[in-house]
């Protein structure tokens, strides 16, 4: 939606559209609450289709506004995945430490992100419920680590519960965001799906992290 | 009024009878009367015919040229016919259940028969489409009229078999009804399959033309279902011991925006739950519960979390989840949404009148909206977008321009009926006209929105500001306050609709193959991709610039080629 790279002016000089997925009842409508809101629901209702957030945010000497859509984990994309997609500078990809289904899944939301998002979209792997994990832990740090170092990209675990690392994760994929603009701004990268083919072979593995 | 009663929305009382059958396809009225009783009703027997048109012999004819007149005509018919009957085709409703309710609520009027419409011109667009039945029945019938049923599904299976005059074809559970068999003419039955996207779905590809491309895909992969009897209490919430304390007092998500409605309403919302079940009457049988026999299955694992986002304690959850569970196999659909109402309802009612209101507002109501792939939601709410353009043209521009398509903010309205959204005292008034007024209220309540608040909508500059639309659409507190939304509840009903209020179905078709088609045919499939190009079987992993895209197996039988990622 916003045009990443612009400079809208006003209260702010950058516009990013994050997208949040992973399975259904992950944290993921945690996450981007207790970020926009500051807040934490115990019991937060199950997302239909797309909920949407804003949030501002300081970046370096940079203000920027941080529009997220938090997704249904259960919605299927077909019909919604064009306007979702579109536009996206950011993909957050959300599994719950305390259950490894939702881990063993990450495979499939990758595999969509691929055929909607933009070609070498950077992506942010978020462990959520850090909290819970210190009892029922499913997933491993160095595992998760591996996955998405194999995916060419950061891991982050948070708590939304208690706070922990939510503004940092959101901090990362803008980091990553304001990379990849300037990966793209100096390669003249394809923006064009069909470029995504051969993307994740060019990209510089240790320079930036894009994954799709 | 009587409209919101019928489940065919936007029809028309007024019934069709043998005599038009005969106007419009030129039959001997003899013929069209024999077709008519069987099948019980013009749609019916409008079916039947098109059916049976390949070896129906001329001499049952008075004018066999009169159905290629009136083929566009048919078409447009025979297209809302079976729109109809495949979204009514779920769960345990028989065939024979499904052209009763055309009996009981005729989708068109005598007045507006094909018959009195302008013969169409120009070719019969069956024809080119259609493989020939046979060479014999070629002969016999130069039309060529395939007996397919549109195909509501890429999976469709092979047409069930027809046997002939008076019986009722067979039709495989989850189908669209076969039409009742006509005169022995001995052709097949239609056969579309539906699973839950195909009920969301409004499309109707002509006879024989290609299936959506939204229905290539099963709506669910069903595991296999072990029905049982109900292990848990089945009674209403509010009757079990615990309930009051565990979930009213110390506030479970679901009274999230109670506010003292239930403590102040606790006898008062029995009764007027009632009416909900009153008006779903129809749809009232007993709830079929299945063995859970696999916790982590896809969408059982999601009625689990949803359960556990919705009540406090244990056994609440654990009853909501069996019926939750129960009417997932019903739908063949679960989407989160329907958990919602079904909570709401369970406060008060017992399950089978609970799943009487979730039918009749699911296949009534708000068809295709709680699925996982909420294709009937991304239609309606470009209908809502119709209507928009109609009553507020410079809001709906300006939205457009600025890129916020409505299949990404109504649902909360369409899809999730404003639990969660308004404030319980006002969520059941909302809930009160909803039974009522079904998806005409929904539209008439998006536009209270949009008339409410159009100055605010064209003050938003650009998408910097997209959090406004979102914040007003879902009527968040920051955004509008309580005046806000009682003047929208007072205004919504008087919203007029203007010509279109009796054509939202003929609507929700249009705006699918303008505006969500288009999108699943260009959507990749989950499951579709370009085999291996050595064995032609595997998923390709791997590029090599001489072998091209192969897969893992294929890739190792090369261990001397540089492979990169595919």
């Amino acid at each position: 939606m916003a045009k990443a790279g612009s400079s809208p002016g006003g209260d702010c000089d950058y516009i990013f559209k994050i997208i949040v997925i992973g399975d259904s009842g992950v944290g993921k409508s945690s996450l981007t609450v207790r970020l926009s809101e500051d807040v934490f629901y115990k019991d937060y209702a199950s997302t239909i289709a797309i909920d949407f957030r804003m949030h501002q945010m300081q970046y370096m000497d940079k203000r920027v506004r941080l529009q997220i859509w938090d997704t249904a984990g259960q919605e299927r994309f077909q019909s919604v995945a064009t306007a979702f997609y579109r536009g996206a500078n950011g993909v957050m990809l959300c599994f719950d430490l305390t259950h490894r289904p939702s881990f063993q899944h990450l495979e499939q939301w990758v595999e969509r992100v691929k055929q909607q998002a933009l070609p070498g979209i950077p992506c942010l792997l978020i462990g959520c419920k850090s909290d819970e994990a210190r009892d029922n832990r499913q997933v491993t740090n160095d595992e998760a680590i591996a996955w998405a170092k194999q995916h060419n990209m950061f891991f982050i675990e948070t708590s939304a519960k208690e706070k922990e690392n939510v503004q940092q994760a959101f901090q990362q994929i803008t980091k990553s965001i304001f990379e990849d603009m300037k990966d793209r701004n100096g390669k003249n990268l394809p923006t064009a799906r069909e470029g995504s083919v051969n993307l994740e072979g060019q990209a510089n593995h240790k320079e930036k992290k894009s994954c799709c | 009024m009587e409209q919101h009663s019928n489940p065919f929305a936007g029809s028309t009382p007024a019934k069709r009878t043998a005599q038009d059958l005969e106007a419009v396809t030129g039959l001997k009225l003899q013929y069209a009367e024999d077709c008519f009783r069987v099948s019980g009703c013009y749609e019916a027997a409008l079916a039947s015919f098109a059916q049976s048109l390949p070896l129906l012999p001329k001499e049952y004819f008075d004018a066999y040229e009169t159905v290629e007149k009136n083929a566009s005509k048919l078409n447009e018919e025979l297209k809302l016919v079976y729109q109809k009957a495949r979204e009514l085709k779920t769960g345990d409703l028989t065939d024979a259940d499904v052209w009763k309710l055309f009996q009981l609520n005729p989708l068109f009027s005598g007045q507006k028969s094909a018959s009195a419409a302008a013969p169409a011109s120009g070719g019969f667009p069956f024809d080119k489409k259609q493989p020939a039945a046979s060479t014999e029945t070629e002969a016999a019938n130069p039309l060529k009229f395939d007996t397919k049923a549109p195909a509501a599904s890429g999976t469709a299976q092979a047409p069930t078999g027809f046997s002939g005059f008076g019986t009722k074809a067979p039709a495989a559970s989850g189908t669209a009804p076969a039409a009742t068999g006509f005169v022995g003419f001995g052709t097949k039955a239609p056969d579309t399959t539906d699973a839950g996207a195909a009920s969301s779905a409004p499309t109707f590809g002509g006879f024989g033309a290609p299936a959506a491309a939204a229905d290539t895909e099963k709506e669910e992969k069903k595991p296999e279902v072990l029905y049982c009897e109900p292990e848990h209490f089945t009674g209403p919430l509010l009757d079990m011991p615990g309930f009051w304390e565990a979930e009213v007092v110390e506030r479970c998500a679901l009274l999230n925006l109670n506010g003292g409605f239930i403590e102040a309403n606790r006898d008062k919302l029995l009764p007027r739950l009632e009416r909900w079940v009153k008006r779903a009457s129809f749809y009232r049988a007993p709830v079929k519960y299945a063995r859970i026999v696999d916790r982590d299955e896809e969408v059982t694992r999601v009625i689990i979390k949803d359960a556990d986002r919705t009540f406090n304690a244990p056994e609440h959850r654990e009853k909501f989840v069996h019926f939750l569970h129960a009417m997932y196999h019903e739908f063949h659909a679960y989407g989160q949404a329907m958990s919602y109402l079904a909570g709401l309802c369970m406060l008060v009612l017992n399950e089978d009148d609970t799943a009487a209101v979730l039918r009749f507002v699911s296949k009534e109501y708000i068809r295709g909206h709680w699925a996982a792939e909420a294709v009937g939601f991304a239609t309606s709410a470009w209908v809502v977008h119709y209507f928009m353009e109609k009553r507020f043209p410079a809001v709906a521009n300006h939205l457009m321009e600025l890129k916020f398509w409505p299949d990404t903010y109504l649902q909360k309205i369409l899809t999730g009926l404003c639990i969660h959204v308004l404030p319980f005292q006002e969520l059941f008034t909302f809930l009160d006209a909803f039974m009522e007024g079904g998806m005409a209220y929904l539209i008439k309540f998006c536009l209270g929105i949009v008339e409410r608040f159009q100055d605010r909508f064209l003050a938003i500059k650009d998408s910097m500001e997209a959090n406004k639309v979102y914040e007003m659409m879902r009527l968040d507190s920051h955004a509008t306050n309580i005046t806000d939304i009682r003047a929208i509840l007072a205004r919504a009903p008087e919203i007029d609709l203007g010509e279109n209020t009796n054509n939202i179905d003929l609507l929700r078709s249009e705006m699918y193959e303008k505006h969500v088609l288009p999108r699943l045919q260009r959507a990749p499939k989950k499951d579709t991709f370009e085999p291996c190009a050595l064995c032609e079987k595997g998923r390709p992993k791997w590029w090599n610039d001489d072998l091209g895209h192969v897969c893992n197996e294929c890739k190792d039988k090369h261990p001397n080629e540089v492979f990169e990622d595919f």
